[in-house]
């Protein structure tokens, strides 16, 4: 579908008599993802322990990709795991590091606001549903603004198109655009059962709308969002709606009608991840923890050290358009943004590293040295380590190490 | 003496310069004019160094902050250049993805329905119309994925990696289907399923990062443009890769044209390419930048 309104691409009327329904069917191995989010990673990591709940690995690439979503919306404690007799299977830097071998072993893509786009656009939204649910069988998960969690969509429908969807049309600039409403219905994943209900089921034919967030079964609430999407030709409706006809293709990335309620999309890809994020991941580490000897002591070799890094506006020119001093509260996120650039450039190499960005210095000037704790985990060469701090713009400067 | 010289000259030439066609099997015409009209090429393969762009934003300091920092960025210059340059900084880019197209091969439709066996059934659907005349023409396009040791893509296992699409083209360039491949990197399985497309619309990547976002350029014609130089995002990571393969500083031969356009999954994309070309030389979305390498 697509376009703007000077060029013209697709019309969704095939997507839309085509993809009506969908469910994530991938992810129904695993009806229920156990409670507690972070037993699937214990799990993981000591694979010769049979678990009776945990069916993570029957998981498919939706299916870790839905379990890291939801462990990334929804970590409420970060305390170390015990066994029965209190001793600490797991700490919580383990599990944070088994939840973002889930995060990076699932591929993304997010659709939202960043440097380069504004927001989500209703047909992305669209699309996302139909080739992500409809077409792979995979699930979403959508960033509902004034929500702190991400959330899992795992089905959608869409609604039939009423005659008074079918808005009047209208003359721009001698051309003729014809404006359609498009309704659907968007199944959320519920984390906690409401075991009042039964599980809903997505193909019943049921097209009722929810104007707010409705439980409508025992893990799946619902949710109708509308949109307009304008057409270059008339668009018809046969069989009550259920059926769209006519030759038009779409000329815009539709508009919100309602208030815009969806920050950012995830979606997963079907490629893999070929970007991870997790600085302490190298494929080494990945092994060991599928082998069960996550607490090897290769993993825990480390070394912490200050660095003194010069030139780091040239290496992150975009603190030069700051006022820090006016507005401190964007330190937050430019230090965050550093250390993830660092630790990305080193994990290009394979080199594991963690930055710790509340120990970031910002100095004011580019003369002034920046300051930094890095962790490295393993041994690697001094040269090797400058020459990425080099290649990314940096003049190094290691000041001690304990 | 001279006549009888310059015949067999010309005779001597015309064998040479015909060998490789009589010895090529591949029936692959590397002049294709799909996706783009130029027919300027005759390379038998093309590939697209592809680097996957990383915003950070599943970090929420990170992405709560980012229109603040854009606005920041849109007041500090007027230089469009120089505000590209840090919106770049603001990005990381991943190791490259190597991906290989090769041009369109000719061939009758039900050929490739009887090829593809084991997705006749979806292609028959998907070809409705051009698969059951003998002698209405397809075009077969193949892009797939050069997996390489040490690849950082490959340090996941997937149940279901994209390892490349086939495409498929009627005569006049819009895309009727897809198969897309898929392996098991744990059990080593392909397999592939189709999808059908409609051909007036841009031949897309969906959310991968195939480098296939190649626009259906009778839609956008009036949208092209004639570019100055070619988009290298400001990184040096990405720049040190492509100058390693010896592909900066590039120029087009002939005219650089360029295409902004929206497409089909709602974003932004980027296509360039020089007047003659018959696969864009750049690609780029919210997702990956690609570019073609020159071997």
């Amino acid at each position: 579908m697509i376009g703007s309104f000077d060029c013209f691409s697709q019309s969704w009327l095939d997507v839309f008599n085509r993809y009506r329904v969908a469910q994530a069917a991938d992810w129904l191995a695993p009806t229920k993802i156990p409670r507690n989010d972070l037993r699937p990673f214990v799990t993981l990591a000591r694979r010769q322990q049979a678990c009776s709940d945990c069916r993570v690995d029957s998981l498919g690439d939706a299916g870790r990709f839905a379990l890291a979503m939801q462990g990334q919306g929804t970590r409420k404690s970060s305390s170390d795991i015990k066994d029965q007799r209190g001793q600490t299977v797991l700490t919580s830097r383990d599990m944070d590091f088994l939840r973002a071998h889930a995060w990076d072993g699932a591929g993304k893509v997010f659709i939202g606001s960043t440097i380069t786009s504004t927001s989500v656009q209703p047909q992305s939204l669209v699309m996302g549903l139909v080739s992500q649910i409809g077409v792979r069988g995979n699930p979403l998960v959508v960033g509902f603004k004034e929500e702190e969690n991400d959330t899992l969509i795992w089905g959608y429908r869409l609604l039939p198109i009423s005659p008074s969807d079918i808005k009047e049309v209208s003359v721009r600039d001698g051309k003729m655009y014809y404006p359609v409403i498009l309704r659907f219905n968007i199944y959320i994943y519920e984390a906690v059962d409401d075991l009042s209900k039964s599980p809903f089921d997505f193909n019943d034919g049921r097209d009722s709308t929810y104007s707010q967030r409705t439980r409508v079964g025992q893990n799946t609430s619902a949710m109708t969002v509308k949109a307009e999407f304008t057409f270059d030709q008339p668009v018809n409706v046969a069989q009550n709606g259920y059926q769209a006809q006519g030759n038009g293709r779409l000329v815009d990335t539709g508009r919100w009608l309602d208030e815009n309620l969806i920050r950012h999309l995830w979606v997963a890809t079907p490629y893999g991840s070929s970007a991870s994020e997790h600085p302490a991941l190298s494929p080494k580490a990945l092994s060991l923890i599928e082998d069960g000897k996550w607490n090897s002591p290769d993993l825990t070799k480390r070394l912490t050290t200050m660095v003194k890094l010069n030139q780091s506006y040239q290496a992150f020119p975009w603190l030069a358009s700051l006022n820090l001093k006016s507005s401190p509260d964007l330190k937050d996120g430019s230090k965050k943004l550093m250390a993830k650039k660092i630790e990305h450039a080193f994990y290009r190499m394979k080199v594991p590293v963690k930055v710790w960005e509340d120990s970031i210095f910002i100095p004011e000037k580019n003369e002034e040295p920046m300051e930094v704790r890095i962790t490295f985990y393993g041994n690697y060469e001094q040269s090797k380590i400058i020459k990425v701090f080099e290649q990314m713009g940096f003049e190094v400067n290691f000041k001690e190490s304990y | 003496m001279r006549l009888i010289f310059s015949i067999s000259w010309l005779l001597c030439m015309g064998v040479l310069f015909s060998i490789p066609h009589w010895l090529d099997q591949s029936g692959r015409y590397p002049s294709g004019t799909f996706p783009l009209e130029g027919a300027n090429s005759t390379a038998i393969r093309y590939q697209y160094l592809v680097f996957p762009k990383v915003h950070h934003v599943e970090h929420k300091d990170i992405r709560e902050d980012l229109p603040a920092i854009s606005k920041s960025v849109e007041k500090y210059t007027d230089d469009l250049q120089e505000r590209l340059r840090i919106k770049d900084s603001m990005i990381d880019f991943a190791n490259p993805v190597t991906y290989e197209v090769l041009p369109p091969k000719q061939i009758p439709c039900f050929e490739i329905v009887e090829r593809y066996r084991s997705n006749s059934a979806a292609l028959q659907r998907a070809l409705k119309g051009y698969w059951t005349s003998s002698t209405t023409i397809c075009n077969e396009l193949i892009i797939s994925i050069v997996d390489s040791e040490n690849d950082q893509h490959l340090d996941f296992k997937a149940v279901k990696r994209e390892i490349g699409r086939v495409l498929i083209l009627n005569n006049s360039g819009g895309a009727l289907a897809q198969i897309i491949l898929s392996r098991d990197d744990k059990t080593k399985v392909n397999s592939s399923f189709v999808q059908p497309l409609d051909q007036n619309l841009d031949i897309g990547s969906g959310f991968s990062i195939l480098p296939l976002d190649w626009p259906r350029l009778t839609t956008h014609r009036q949208n092209i443009k004639s570019e100055l130089e070619f988009r290298v995002p400001a990184d040096s990571f990405v720049n040190n890769k492509l100058r390693n393969f010896g592909q900066i500083p590039v120029q087009c031969d002939s005219q650089l044209l360029g295409l902004k356009y929206n497409d089909s999954w709602g974003r932004t994309a980027l296509a360039q390419w020089c007047y003659g070309d018959t696969f864009p030389k750049v690609l780029e979305n919210e997702h990956y930048y690609a570019f073609r390498i020159e071997e």
